[in-house]
């Protein structure tokens, strides 16, 4: 069970970290700089989702190695881990993108994280499954990380849950972009 | 270069307006003053020229892009020097200027070049962070330069730098507009403004009140001064 939570752990590892780095740069006044570049703001989000990225399969892989050693399917746990790192990032962004600071910023991205974090109760205790629970993005996720840990995993489901992470990391990022580029500056 | 025609900026939707109706226009190669108090809407017109704003009301073309909808390319042509110093403190003073060297589609000065030019190059390899804020007030000024732009935003140029630095800053703005760059200069300092502009025009509460040559102002509202020292010897004694 272990291996799955640290697994999440780094998947949300960017709901927060994203936040900080591009309030960081808008305290800085990086942030202008690069807008009056040719560079297009998508170009800069997708910068801070690298960093994220790099950063999250580093602490994923290193922890679970760690805790499970060779019992993974590493191609597929590498995979689920960059397409829920990505739509954990891009949910940060989307938060973020409404905010012009941190601290405004950090109630929204907490309830979120408490809220994410529902799924886990409900895994750890399978009778607390309510319909609200088990639509929120976590909840998959976690069943998605635990077919990677198991000796025959259902490959499929991981590859579902991929694609789903994948189609909401495009929404999310492209409605922040959309939010970033009338906001980012002002 | 740049026209902006019926320009109303607003921060809020009460109806009040940050910038009012304020339209000029910038000639090829015009180094051009813009002034007034704090709170004039120097920054928001500013803003708005360099799409840091969106344009809200009125038409404004810079370098022949329409500032409803600025291309990519526009922002190759423009250079932008900011107030306030916007640097990477992690970063050292080359690695600022070359990552957004990267940024630009067009070719760029040698960033250990510029910071020569702006008496970086000794401090080159040292993080931005541990500058003074004056030297990243010089950086940020560098970073403006890197593209060659045709068209130059600097916004007090000269404000908090000791006067050697500021006298430097002002031959290198007087340089690229010998070679032809056409610059736009933010400043509520008259004698900057007298000392590099062909023209300024005066913003005050959002409106623009006056537009001219800075001789042709002090020859209006200046006064006539002539002043005589007078020197007499006695006894061959001066006195």
């Amino acid at each position: 069970m272990l291996p799955v939570f640290l697994a999440m752990n780094a998947a949300f590892m960017g709901l927060f970290i994203i936040a900080s780095y591009i309030f960081l740069d808008k305290a800085e006044g990086a942030v202008k700089a690069f807008a009056v570049s040719p560079a297009k703001v998508w170009h800069y989000l997708a910068g801070k989702m690298g960093v994220v990225a790099v950063t999250g399969l580093a602490s994923g892989l290193l922890t679970v190695a760690l805790v499970a050693g060779g019992n993974v399917d590493y191609p597929l746990f590498v995979v689920l881990l960059l397409a829920t790192n990505a739509f954990g990032s891009a949910v940060g962004l989307f938060i973020a993108s409404f905010f012009d600071d941190l601290s405004s910023a950090m109630g929204w991205v907490f309830g979120s994280v408490a809220l994410l974090g529902l799924a886990a109760v409900s895994y750890y205790m399978p009778s607390f499954s309510p319909l609200a629970v088990r639509l929120l993005p976590s909840y998959p996720m976690l069943f998605a990380f635990r077919e990677t840990l198991l000796a025959a995993p259902d490959a499929g489901l991981v590859w579902a849950n991929v694609g789903g992470y994948s189609a909401g990391t495009v929404v999310l990022f492209l409605l922040a972009e959309r939010q970033y580029r009338r906001r980012m500056t002002a | 270069m740049v026209e902006v025609e019926g320009l109303y900026h607003s921060y809020a939707r009460d109806g009040r307006y940050a910038v009012e109706d304020v339209s000029f226009a910038i000639a090829k190669g015009e180094t051009f003053g813009f002034l007034g108090p704090s709170g004039a809407g120097k920054s928001t017109t500013q803003g708005v020229l360099t799409g840091l704003l969106q344009l809200q009301k009125g038409a404004v073309t810079v370098a022949g892009h329409d500032m409803r909808k600025p291309g990519r390319a526009m922002f190759n042509r423009i250079g932008v020097s900011f107030e306030q110093s916007n640097v990477y403190d992690k970063l050292t003073a080359l690695e600022n200027l070359e990552f957004y060297r990267k940024l630009f589609d067009v070719e760029t000065l040698d960033p250990m070049e510029l910071l020569r030019t702006v008496g970086l190059d000794h401090v080159a390899k040292k993080k931005a962070g541990e500058f003074s804020k004056g030297m990243k007030h010089r950086l940020t000024f560098a970073r403006s330069m890197l593209n060659r732009p045709e068209l130059w935003f600097l916004d007090e140029p000269t404000t908090g730098l000791d006067p050697a630095i500021a006298s430097e800053i002002k031959d290198i703005v007087k340089k690229r507009k010998e070679e032809g760059a056409t610059i736009f200069l933010t400043t509520h300092n008259m004698y900057i403004a007298d000392e590099l502009c062909d023209r300024v025009a005066f913003i005050i509460d959002g409106k623009i009140k006056l537009v001219d040559s800075p001789r042709a102002l002090k020859l209006r509202y200046g006064e006539k001064l002539v002043r005589i020292d007078a020197r007499t010897e006695v006894g061959g004694t001066r006195s």
